[in-house]
């Protein structure tokens, strides 16, 4: 039965609805039809407020019984409960002087009726101060709110977790509305727990009464909140229980406590995004797919800045043929999109009246377009303007100023517009916020000369070839030897292409005055007029080193320094004789073999060579013997085409022995090992 | 011992297949007009958004289960959620809590059930799946599951691990148009869904498809003009029997074997030197061109070696093995190489027979299928018995141990087949599988890490495929025998469906590597497994089962697509037509080189180097030399092989081969992607090989023919294997026309564009004539039509 | 040896390119907008994304980010071999205190060795022979050999706690490039080329250009396949811009005919194809004859793309002189700034010869002398173009290199073997906080002591920079949804703004 009683408390919220709305509308239905005196406003009037009176007593029954189930702010609810009775009868009588008129009676109406509209409003405010909390009505909204921009600064207790409980927990639990003795308004109330002991400590193996309550099943009686308020969101249970495991530490910052992948996603979601774009976001509409899939449907031109993101990215770049009309297509969503390219298209002063449409603008690219200062003006109107591109434009000073209006603009990148310094150091110290893009001038002003490149088709040739010197900037003398000695500034200048018409070793240096002489570049240029129709190895080249067989020797291909290149054979350990057979008999008066030598990967030149002729193939006659000098300790990679002039002979066959070092030299840090021979080409003249 | 399970599955199997017949025709009543209805599209057709009434667990439930639950509730024992595995019955009727108090499935009862609760719910802390694994249910499948668990949640055995069962074979109303079963089988599926078989191809269409799909090559002019003037009933057959007899056929079927084998001429990893594997091409070319069945086929290459008084041929065939990557990186941990070249025979093996992703169950049990973690590393157990290093000693031109070396004896005798005169070696060193004396233990890898050896485990095989027969020997031999065992569920399915694949482009099961619960439904079940059990029965003849592919009316269908049909059945699985198939990276050079006459037709040896842009290899190369580390072009003959015989560097494959989706063969690869790309435009536009070929064509063409139509109808007909139309013709004409006046406007050099490539066509010949219709045979060789066969 | 003849080639492309402009579209041109419209996107039944048809190339599988992006491209600047950390980044004085001492065991702890020091019996330690000196607002130490990066340091964020799971180069590489050690996965670019398609329709969304070291050229070698597709369309893989004649395979028109004749053959083409589509009714023919109009417009803008000779000299200036070289790391890094200048989404160079077991110090000092320059110019040239905002430039390796010797220790010489525990990259631009250095190593510089980062980090960080969320983006294959972090990766929060 008692329970009953206090379900039937529980119709309060329900019922004190009804007298307010009805005797308000009986109130305004007085004044509205005072002026006439008809029979059926009247008992309109007396319907109504028959109504209201019934209702207003219901309603004090009702609260009543609910006010004995406890947990309210006693001075709240007495004054409540008694403004109520109060009201009640009030409305009562109201009806009773309306529906039996009397003299003196008619002259209380309107003053009582003004009474019991003033306890309608009180006691509504007291009703509303126990449910809601006393500050409910003059608390700022804004004020209230926590704002998170960066969670990991963020205080767990006071950003993070009081906010929950203000929004879910303290509405029964507050000093006015103390339900189970518990106030969940202040870490010291928090602390102190309610009635049935403390919230936050638990007993081994078991919930925290807190997340006990709030996990029980709705269904049962103590569950938290009470069935029919609103619940928790599984995220804020999560939340809690992290607080909570972390000893409820209520000075901690989020940053510094353990969490999981999980805790970290929601702490991440409590972020609120406080930019620009975010408050333009709420203010526009979502677009349409299908908008979307219109503009972009020669390629992609519009994208959206995200999956559920109303703010869109236009990106015209490069068009060269850009029309008013592209913009104009743009013109229904022109407030969703933030960031606009125009870099490199033929954007110009008469298309860029159109930009005004795109007011919500934060980011805007003009770099290398033809706009001039005119066009600065429309900008400055874009009030949210944060970065803005303009390099490689005709913007001047004037332009400038223009920009002074944009009082969000972050970054300007002006490079190689026409505003001078003086006006951007000028802009700069006035406008302390915004990030003038510029890289320093000297930083990389070269500060040595580099040595020329030496550019040519081939570095053999039959007849003769043409050279070309260059450099990578200007300002550079170009000096140049073709004899083998050293260039420098009194060797030959360089200003027309070198033809070479025998085999030569060009050697070139820069020089720019002030400057110290650059490294001297050496390429040999080998004339072949002599082609061998075939070539035999004596014995194969290493495996790893074999590059295109014998054939390799001969495809006048010069091999780099990269000697796995293919243009290479490689002999470890082992010396090589090669012979070549000539397409007809020619006067052979040198031959040269390129070779390679790099010590440290075991490489070295050869220790000598032997060439021998001969007409059939069969008969060779030994016609030079050279021997070379062992290297000397060093590391240096090299390459060197080594020439043996011969005496003139007219033969058929050539053969040349290649002699390895077969080891490695003493002074090699592996002495002794097998040393490499690698050999790219032999040339005949 | 085995005879109990299997009976089983047979029961089960039936039961699926009558439901499956009873519900067809109920479900198509609803959705003739909305699309198309397969098993497989059936379940996961959800744009029609109805839900049969009648749920079937293999079509409808498993799709679901396997793909968004069996993550954490699958066979992966160590992953499982809340003590809850949906893989089976008894797993999932099972009472879950501390309490044991509630249910995933209490069949029947849908409220009960907490997986309905779990679905629909939108408390994200109950919700399932779970939001942070990214998986969904739709509406649909939700309803599915619902209906499923009120229906009494029935759970089936995975189909394709109950072995096949000779189905009947359907009747149709339409009786004339079926050759033979196969067309039984498609045509009343097609019925069921309301529509017709399409009409029968042009005989020319015929001839180039069959040509192609059977040799690789297209039909010369010739071929055409006789088969179409032939009006014999048996002519088709009698061009069936004797392309199955060519030399091409067997080179054909090899170059899909490649693929299968991830055979390559190199060995893969950095440094990627040269191999020499070839004479176990050879070998491959010899056992298509000898018909060797598949079965004893499968069987040498898996433990020819272990085989009584295995032969030279036999141990050569084990190459198979040893195909996989090696590495000569000179830091490298050789165990943990070594594990992994065990474990790449293991996946092949897995993927190449089974149809099973067997790499999945190398660090946990398979999160989708019944294969355990220990099953794979006894099945691992298997190959990891041969004396091999993880890293060979040595660079360039060393062979990994162990290996058979050929010589002039064993090519005198069982190995005649090897093209040993056409090496530059003496003798070849080829790797092979050689069992060692002493078993090397096998152990689980905790996570699948060479270093984390747990348990010891013995060869065996999953028990849910089949379990392995006692008597069986414990090594690859037996593991050969088992995979031919009568009651092996897969094999059989898995090799038919990959001759249906050569055939129609997509397999009956289009996941053709895949069988497993992730893999796609069979669109015919019942035709797949009529195919297994034939093939079994004809003793695993891949001639024949080819040719009674070819011969069915489904194969002989035009290609021809309405917009009905496109709308209704895009991806054409319901067989309703021929597919339209782009011919494969290799056929696209060397349909060009046979139209052109350049085709060198030699048979085997070892790879050649066609042309290819320069600089390639050379730009990744480093510091390990070798033949590898510089391209070197073949020249004369060897530039127009066949590509089969294309050096395979694997770390810088073929661009134009790969530009046109040939496996890269790292791996195992049973089915290769089908793309288009402007990559291909390039290619087909400007390699020299193309436009080679086009001024030997344009050549060809003067030489045969007077007339410029004559001629532009020879080259359009060697190309397409069919005359153009008058339109056609007239587009082409005034083309050659144009160029024809472009060469005296200087908009063409004839001298330098005839240049391209090392063919020298003598002189005789007008340059401004050979130059336009070489342009127009270029334009033709561009024709999508060319490179497709119809 | 002597550099190719550029000035020539030049002006050949110049030619070619006054051939062309948008009207010379044909008949496909059309067919491609309207084939565009229709069906691009398709998710499997759980909205994630499985299928990739032939037209997805333009636009990726995602239909819109998962968030907002910081970047839109990246510049991922690959130095292949293992760079020593040790010469270049991470300043450990105290390895020159203690040179020739022996590593401690306390400190290797059994981590793992290769091949190639495993049987050496000591670890001599092993400091730099070039000096440190320290730059920038926070004096950040960076090594005197990097005299242009030092310049720019307030513009980097150099993370020195990189560590990975592999010991060589091959597994190394892959894994930073596909998130797998063993190869067969797409690599980074491919994966955003999927799931972002491309915004310029007339390039590639991932292009590769190779450079090769001077510092040992004939280094490690690199693989194709480190741009490969994998398992995803073809339409994905890396395309090569070369230093050759053909700067894309296949490229170039054969000799002897002209643009004109070539735009006549494809309007030829696409009317028959057309033709035969008509009879057909195969939509892939549609296909094919856009993808040969893409094809066309490739033609026009890649040599465009390559074409620097309209670079001015202040431009080289801030390259350096390599830059003029085709094929160089300087050249390279210039294609690149102009690549991002059309939106190329991912534009991966690999410069070779890092790999420095012996002869270390003057092998480094040429690989750094190689990219120093050009690596700070092309950050430096992005910045005053306002493109730094919105790209992500990256520099780094596979792994590191170890702290003790390998081989013989000498006064001037020493080598250093691989080091997968700690190793440091540096990342500039768009949502990277600039001049901060993150992670520390310990004295030895050969653990970390603060603020690891895993390969699959630094990729998960890097696709967050793109506003993809790494577990989101997956590929079904063979029954498994794939993705390039794996099952790992977290996002590094600590280095974005």
């Amino acid at each position: 039965m008692i329970l009953q009683i206090i379900s039937l408390g529980r119709l309060h919220p329900l019922l004190v609805h009804l007298p307010i709305g009805i005797l308000v509308l009986a109130f305004l239905m007085e004044l509205y039809f005072r002026k006439k005196d008809s029979e059926t406003e009247n008992n309109i009037i007396i319907f109504t407020l028959a109504i209201a009176a019934l209702s207003s007593v219901l309603s004090v029954a009702s609260g009543w019984l609910l006010g004995e189930n406890g947990g309210y702010d006693e001075t709240l609810l007495f004054r409540h409960r008694w403004m109520a009775v109060g009201l009640a009868i009030g409305s009562v009588l109201l009806y009773f002087i309306k529906k039996y008129p009397k003299t003196w009676s008619k002259n209380m109406y309107l003053p009582l009726f003004i009474c019991v509209m003033a306890l309608l409003g009180l006691t509504g405010h007291y009703g509303g101060s126990m449910t809601h909390g006393e500050d409910y009505l003059y608390k700022n909204e804004k004020a209230k709110k926590v704002v998170i921009t960066d969670v990991d600064n963020a205080l767990v207790f006071n950003d993070i977790i009081m906010p929950i409980l203000d929004d879910k927990c303290v509405s029964c639990h507050n000093p006015n509305k103390v339900k189970g003795g518990l106030i969940m308004t202040s870490k010291e109330q928090l602390l102190l727990g309610g009635e049935s002991g403390s919230l936050l400590v638990a007993k081994k193996g078991e919930d925290p009464r807190l997340i006990h309550h709030i996990k029980l099943p709705m269904e049962d009686d103590d569950h938290m909140p009470p069935k029919g308020k609103v619940q928790l969101t599984n995220q804020e249970i999560q939340l809690l229980e992290w607080w909570i495991g972390h000893e409820n530490c209520f000075d901690c910052v989020a940053g510094t406590l353990d969490k999981t992948e999980k805790i970290n996603t929601i702490l991440n979601s409590l972020e609120e995004d406080t930019t620009t774009r975010a408050l333009i976001a709420k203010k526009v509409a979502m677009v349409p797919e299908d908008w979307l899939a219109a503009i972009n449907i020669n390629g992609p031109m519009v994208t959206k800045l995200a999956e559920n993101n109303p703010l869109l990215i236009a990106n015209l770049s490069g068009n060269k043929s850009l029309e008013k009309k592209d913009l104009k297509a743009l013109k229904e969503y022109a407030e969703n999109i933030v960031e606009l390219n125009l870099g490199n298209s033929n954007f110009n002063d008469t298309i860029s009246s159109y930009l005004n449409s795109f007011k919500n603008l934060t980011k805007l690219q003009l770099q290398n377009t033809k706009i001039t200062d005119k066009s600065m003006e429309v900008i400055g109107d874009l009030e949210h303007l944060e970065s803005l591109n303009i390099y490689g434009t005709d913007i001047t000073d004037l332009g400038l100023e223009k920009l002074t209006a944009l009082k969000g603009l972050k970054t300007l990148y002006p490079w190689n517009s026409m505003i001078t310094k003086e006006a951007l150091d000028s802009f700069s110290s006035k406008h302390i916020n915004v990030n003038v893009v510029s890289i320093s001038e000297d930083l990389f002003t070269p500060s040595s000369l580099d040595a020329p490149s030496i550019i040519a088709d081939t570095d053999f040739f039959k007849d003769s070839i043409e050279v070309t010197l260059d450099y990578f900037f200007k300002g550079v003398d170009l000096y140049y030897t073709l004899d083998g000695s050293e260039p420098d500034t009194t060797s030959t200048r360089y200003n027309a292409p070198i033809v070479l018409t025998a085999s030569t070793l060009l050697k070139a240096v820069s020089h720019k005055p002030g400057w110290e002489l650059s490294p001297v570049k050496t390429v040999s240029f080998k004339k072949s007029n002599i082609l061998p129709n075939s070539i035999t190895l004596s014995n194969k080249p290493n495996e790893k080193y074999k590059g295109n067989g014998g054939n390799t020797l001969i495809d006048l291909k010069r091999g780099s320094s990269n000697f796995v290149d293919g243009n290479w054979i490689g002999y470890e350990g082992s010396s090589f004789a090669a012979t070549l057979k000539l397409q007809k008999e020619e006067l052979i008066s040198t031959v040269s073999v390129g070779a390679f030598s790099s010590p440290e990967k075991w490489i070295f030149y050869p220790k000598g060579f032997k060439v021998w002729v001969s007409q059939d193939g069969q008969n060779f006659k030994l016609v030079h013997t050279e021997n070379l000098p062992t290297e000397k300790p060093n590391s240096d990679t090299k390459f060197q085409f080594f020439d043996l002039n011969i005496p003139p002979t007219k033969s058929t066959y050539v053969k040349v022995e290649v002699i390895s070092q077969l080891k490695n030299p003493s002074w090699h840090p592996n002495p002794g090992g097998k040393s490499w021979l690698f050999v790219d080409e032999i040339v005949l003249n | 011992m085995l005879a109990k399970p299997i009976s089983n599955y047979f029961n089960h199997s039936l039961n699926g297949l009558y439901t499956l017949l009873v519900f067809i025709p109920v479900w198509i009543s609803f959705s003739c007009n909305s699309g198309v209805q397969t098993s497989e599209t059936a379940a996961n057709n959800e744009m029609n958004g109805r839900v049969p009434d009648k749920i079937d667990f293999t079509f409808h439930v498993k799709p679901i289960l396997s793909d968004r639950c069996f993550k954490c509730h699958g066979p992966d024992k160590n992953a499982i959620e809340g003590g809850l595995s949906l893989n089976t019955a008894e797993d999932a009727y099972m009472a879950l809590g501390k309490k044991k108090d509630h249910y995933a499935i209490v069949p029947g009862d849908v409220e009960k059930s907490e997986l309905v609760n779990r679905i629909y719910t939108t408390d994200e802390s109950l919700m399932m799946p779970p939001p942070e694994s990214n998986l969904t249910l739709t509406k649909y499948e939700k309803e599915i599951l619902k209906k499923w668990i009120d229906q009494g949640a029935e759970y089936k055995e995975h189909w394709a691990f109950i072995a096949p069962k000779k189905p009947i074979v359907p009747k149709t109303i339409n009786a004339n148009w079926a050759q033979n079963e196969i067309d039984q089988f498609v045509l009343a599926q097609l019925e069921q869904n309301g529509l017709q078989p399409s009409e029968k191809a042009t005989k020319e269409k015929l001839l180039r498809r069959v040509f192609f799909d059977l040799t690789g090559l297209p039909p010369s002019v010739e071929q055409i003009n006789n088969f179409i003037n032939n009006d014999s009933p048996t002519a088709y057959e009698e061009t069936i029997d004797s392309l199955l007899n060519t030399m091409d056929y067997a080179e054909h079927m090899s170059a899909e074997w490649m693929d299968i084998a991830r055979y390559a001429d190199t060995h893969g990893y950095q440094d990627d030197f040269e191999r020499i594997m070839w004479p176990w091409r050879d070998w491959v070319i010899h056992a298509f061109k000898q018909n060797m069945p598949y079965d004893q086929f499968v069987t040498y290459q898996l433990a020819g070696d272990l085989m009584p008084n295995a032969n030279a041929e036999q141990i050569l065939a084990t190459g198979f093995n040893r195909n996989h990557k090696i590495t000569f990186e000179g830091g490298v941990i050789p165990e943990e190489y070594r594990i992994e070249y065990v474990e790449d025979r293991t996946v092949t093996f897995g993927t190449a027979f089974l149809g099973l992703t067997f790499e999945c169950a190398r660090c946990h049990d398979h999160k989708y299928d019944p294969i355990s973690q220990k099953n794979h590393f006894e099945l691992f157990s298997f190959f990891n018995n041969i004396d091999e290093l993880g890293l060979t000693p040595g660079g360039a031109g060393k062979i990994p141990k162990p290996y058979m070396t050929i010589t002039e004896k064993e090519k005198n005798g069982v190995l005649s087949f090897v093209q040993l005169q056409k090496s530059a070696m003496k003798e070849v060193p080829v790797m092979i599988m050689n069992e060692m004396e002493e078993i090397r233990p096998s152990y689980i890898l905790n996570r699948g890490v060479y270093d984390q050896p747990t348990t010891q485990v013995y060869p065996n095989t999953p028990e849910s495929i089949l379990p392995f027969p006692e008597e069986y020997p414990k090594n690859r031999l037996g593991l050969a025998k088992w995979l031919f065992h009568e009651d092996n569920p897969l094999t059989a399915r898995v090799t038919v469906n990959r001759f249906w694949q050569r055939m129609f482009g997509t397999g009956l099961v289009a996941s053709s590597f895949d069988f497993g619960n992730q893999g796609s439904l069979p669109t015919h079940p019942e035709l797949l497994d009529f195919l297994a059990i034939k093939l079994k029965e004809e003793g695993w003849d891949s001639r024949k089962i080819l040719k009674y592919m070819a011969l069915s009316a489904t194969y002989q269908q035009s290609t021809k697509i309405s917009k009905e049909l496109q709308e209704l059945d895009p991806e054409n699985r319901l067989l309703a037509r021929a597919p339209r198939l782009r011919l494969t990276a290799e056929l696209i050079r060397d349909q060009a080189l046979k139209i052109s006459g350049l085709l060198n037709t030699e048979v085997g040896g070892p790879s050649v180097k066609p042309y290819q842009p320069a600089g390639i290899w050379e730009a990744t190369t480093g510091g390990g030399g070798g033949s590898t580390a510089t391209y070197i072009t073949s020249t004369g003959k060897d530039l127009y092989r066949k590509s089969l015989y294309t050096f395979w560097k694997r770390t810088v494959p073929p661009p134009s081969m790969m530009t046109f989706d040939a496996a890269s063969r790292d791996l195992c690869t049973v089915k290769r992607q089908e793309t288009n790309t402007p990559l291909q435009a390039l290619v087909l536009l400007n390699d020299p090989q193309i436009i080679e070929a086009s001024r030997l064509i344009a050549k060809n063409a003067i030489d045969r023919n007077k007339e410029i139509n004559d001629q532009i109808k020879y080259i359009f007909k060697l190309a397409t294997s069919r005359s153009p139309d008058e339109e056609e013709l007239s587009m082409l004409n005034n083309y050659y026309n144009s160029m024809l006046q472009k060469v005296d406007e200087e908009g063409i050099d004839p001298k330098d564009y005839l240049s391209i490539g090392d063919y020298e066509i003598d002189s005789s010949y007008s340059k401004n004539q050979l130059a336009a219709l070489a342009l127009t045979a270029h334009t033709i060789l561009n024709l999508d039509e060319t490179i497709t066969r119809g | 040896m002597s550099e190719k003849k550029i000035i020539e080639e030049r002006s050949l492309i110049l030619n070619r390119r006054s051939f062309l402009g948008k009207t010379a579209l044909g008949v496909g041109g059309v067919a491609l907008a309207s084939l565009l419209g229709a069906n691009l996107f398709r998710k499997d039944e759980n909205g994630l994304l499985t299928k990739d048809d032939s037209l997805e190339g333009v636009k990726g599988i995602l239909n819109s980010l998962h968030h907002p992006a910081k970047v839109k491209r990246v510049i991922y600047l690959f130095q292949s071999g293992g760079p020593s950390q040790l010469e270049l980044f991470d300043y450990k004085p105290l390895l020159n205190k203690r040179r020739g001492e022996d590593l401690p065991e306390s400190i290797r702890n059994g981590q793992r060795l290769t091949g190639m020091t495993a049987g050496q019996d000591k670890f001599p330690l092993v400091g730099s022979l070039h000096n440190f000196s320290q730059h920038g607002k926070n004096g950040t130490y960076i090594s005197d050999i990097l005299p242009y990066t030092a310049k720019m340091v307030d513009e980097l964020c150099i993370i020195k706690s990189m560590y990975t799971e592999a010991i060589n180069h091959d597994p190394a590489v892959t894994f930073f490039q596909t998130g797998s050690q063993q190869p067969g996965r797409p690599s980074i670019g491919s994966w955003l080329s999927y799931g972002l398609g491309s915004e310029n329709e007339n390039l590639p969304a991932f292009t590769v250009l190779l450079s090769r070291g001077t510092g040992r050229p004939n280094g490690q070698p690199l693989y194709t396949r480190l741009w490969g597709n994998g398992f995803l369309h073809s339409l994905h893989q890396g395309v090569q811009f070369r230093a050759a004649k053909d700067p894309v395979l296949y490229l170039n028109d054969p000799k002897g005919i002209t643009k004109e004749v070539k735009r006549e053959m494809l309007d030829n083409l696409a009317a028959l194809n057309d033709k035969h589509y008509q009879d057909s009714g195969d939509p892939e023919i549609k296909s094919r004859i856009a993808q040969y109009e893409m094809a066309y417009r490739m033609q026009t803008s890649v040599p465009n793309v390559m074409d620097t000779a309209n670079e001015p000299d202040y431009i080289y200036e801030m390259y350096g002189p390599e830059a003029k070289i085709p094929g160089t790391y300087a050249a390279n890094c210039l294609l690149a700034r102009r690549l991002a200048e059309q939106d190329v989404r991912f534009i991966q160079l690999y410069h070779m010869g890092w790999d420095q077991h012996d002869n270390l110090p003057g092998a480094i000092a040429k690989q750094a002398k190689d990219v120093d320059q050009a690596s700070a110019a092309l950050v430096a040239d992005l910045k005053q173009r306002g493109l730094l905002e919105d790209t992500l430039v990256i520099w780094g390796g596979e792994f590191g290199r170890t702290n003790y010797s390998q081989g013989l220790l000498t006064d001037t010489n020493y080598g250093r073997d691989h080091h997968p525990r700690s190793f440091t990259i540096w990342m500039a631009g768009g949502g990277i906080k600039p001049g901060i250095v993150y992670g520390e190593t310990d004295d030895f510089g050969y653990n970390i002591v603060k603020d690891p980062v895993h390969v699959h980090d630094f990729q998960a960080t890097m696709l967050h920079l793109l506003g993809i969320d790494h577990e989101k983006l997956t590929y079904k294959y063979q029954g498994r949804r794939f993705r390039l972090t794996d099952v790992e990766g977290h996002i590094v929060k600590d280095i974005l703004t």
